[in-house]
């Protein structure tokens, strides 16, 4: 596997030792960490480190991710991806990596290191867009090569490993399609599941839908006009009573925005609250 | 060294001209040490009256913005002191210099304060509650604020 000399765990490892040195040490996060909680993430940082630098990634993953659980940082996720990237989890590797590229505060030598990394996964695989027909969405657990694929990420190129790649619809315990797929180096590829297989929710709805249209037709029109007047005048009351509440707060917090004016700085991170 | 922040100016000018400020000291951290040959990294970790403690970093690596390097310490609780700050450099993870400096915040103003990190503090040991005052003397840790400014 191709190798750039900035894409070494050891590379980064002063930066992340600094870098979670102040991180871990701050009591008051969005987590409120427990000392023993930094103690214990400190202590997983380190062997991961030691075993990147062993060859050992799939520990290194998976102590990464423990570290990310109590505090989510950026040079952690970077290495995080790192080893991933070592490991040939593609996807993977490249999600965090979308992560460090979309955040606004993630360290410019990160950013670059994470751009970096980008390139890398690039050179040594492929794009392969999944996508499903037949179900609805949040119905089924599509998953390739075992691991689950969000939503978000279907119908777009993800970045994968050269190879053959197996991609299943799951709906529970049921399989309701799988294909393989094979990827090439730089290539882009596609992968369309049909399940043909309508879920409950999708059967009752129709069934719904159905029995509607069977109802009768004058009964629909007199019966549905006065509901929708009642509706639409509730819609009214109820936006008129949200706009006056937000017009209320918005002028009693006038001052609390003014507050909110503070001077940032250039030391990671920025600004430090009590 | 020292030098005209254009961003912080302006944010400095937008809230000039309100009644109310956030309730924060703008901590502006310098050395006469070299960059990255004597010195890479800075830590600052700043400490309640309660002892509760927030923690930033600063590197100081080829590519990385130069000194000096500053942080918002915002205080939006009801104590306004004392507040502990400790400031150390460090070369290759090896901590070359501290000092420490208490100050109290202003109620609803931006003020400013400078941490400078000399050469004159090498190998200065003080015993707590003093610290080496920037000039090489061990010294009380209490600091009077100045109004932000916006230069550095």
């Amino acid at each position: 596997m191709p190798r750039h000399p900035r894409c070494s765990p050891l590379f980064l490892a002063p930066v992340f030792a600094a870098f979670l040195s102040a991180a871990l040490s701050m009591a008051n996060t969005a987590h409120a960490q427990t000392e023993s909680e930094l103690a214990e993430a400190r202590r997983w940082f380190s062997e991961a480190v030691a075993q990147a630098e062993q060859g050992e990634h799939e520990a290194a993953a998976a102590n990464f991710r423990r570290v990310l659980l109590v505090r989510d940082s950026a040079p952690v996720r970077y290495n995080l991806a790192l080893s991933l990237y070592e490991l040939n989890q593609l996807r993977e590797a490249d999600e965090n990596v979308q992560l460090l590229l979309e955040a606004p505060d993630t360290p410019p030598r990160v950013r670059a290191d994470a751009a970096d990394l980008r390139l890398h996964i690039e050179e040594i695989g492929g794009r392969l867009t999944l996508s499903v027909d037949g179900a609805e969405a949040g119905t089924y657990d599509l998953q390739l090569d075992g691991r689950s694929v969000p939503s978000r990420d279907m119908n777009r190129p993800l970045r994968v490993r050269v190879g053959t790649h197996v991609a299943i619809v799951l709906r529970g315990d049921e399989e309701l399609a799988s294909d393989t797929v094979e990827v090439e180096q730089g290539a882009d590829a596609s992968l369309t599941l049909n399940t043909g297989v309508p879920s409950p929710e999708e059967v009752a709805a129709a069934a719904a839908a159905a029995a509607a249209a069977e109802a009768p037709v004058e009964e629909e029109d007199d019966d549905r006009s006065v509901f929708a007047t009642w509706q639409f005048w509730t819609v009214v009351a109820a936006v008129a009573i949200v706009g006056v509440t937000i017009g209320v707060v918005a002028s009693q917090s006038g001052d609390e925005d003014r507050r909110d004016e503070i001077i940032e700085g250039n030391f990671e991170p920025g600004v430090i609250r009590f | 060294m020292h030098r005209f922040i254009p961003g912080l100016l302006s944010l400095l000018l937008l809230s000039c001209g309100t009644d109310l400020e956030a309730t924060e000291v703008v901590l502006i951290v310098d050395s006469d040490l070299q960059p990255i040959v004597e010195i890479n990294r800075i830590d600052v970790s700043v400490f309640d009256a309660s002892g509760q403690a927030m923690g930033a970093t600063a590197s100081l690596m080829a590519g990385d913005i130069a000194l000096p390097r500053t942080i918002g310490i915002v205080n939006e609780g009801e104590r306004l002191g004392p507040f502990r700050i400790e400031a150390t450099a460090f070369l290759d993870g090896m901590s070359v210099l501290s000092r420490t400096m208490t100050f109290d915040f202003v109620a609803d103003r931006i003020m400013q304060l400078r941490l400078d990190l000399t050469r004159a503090c090498l190998d200065v040991e003080c015993v707590a509650p003093q610290s080496c005052n920037g000039r090489g003397v061990c010294a009380g840790t209490d600091v009077e604020l100045e109004d932000f400014t916006g230069e550095f």
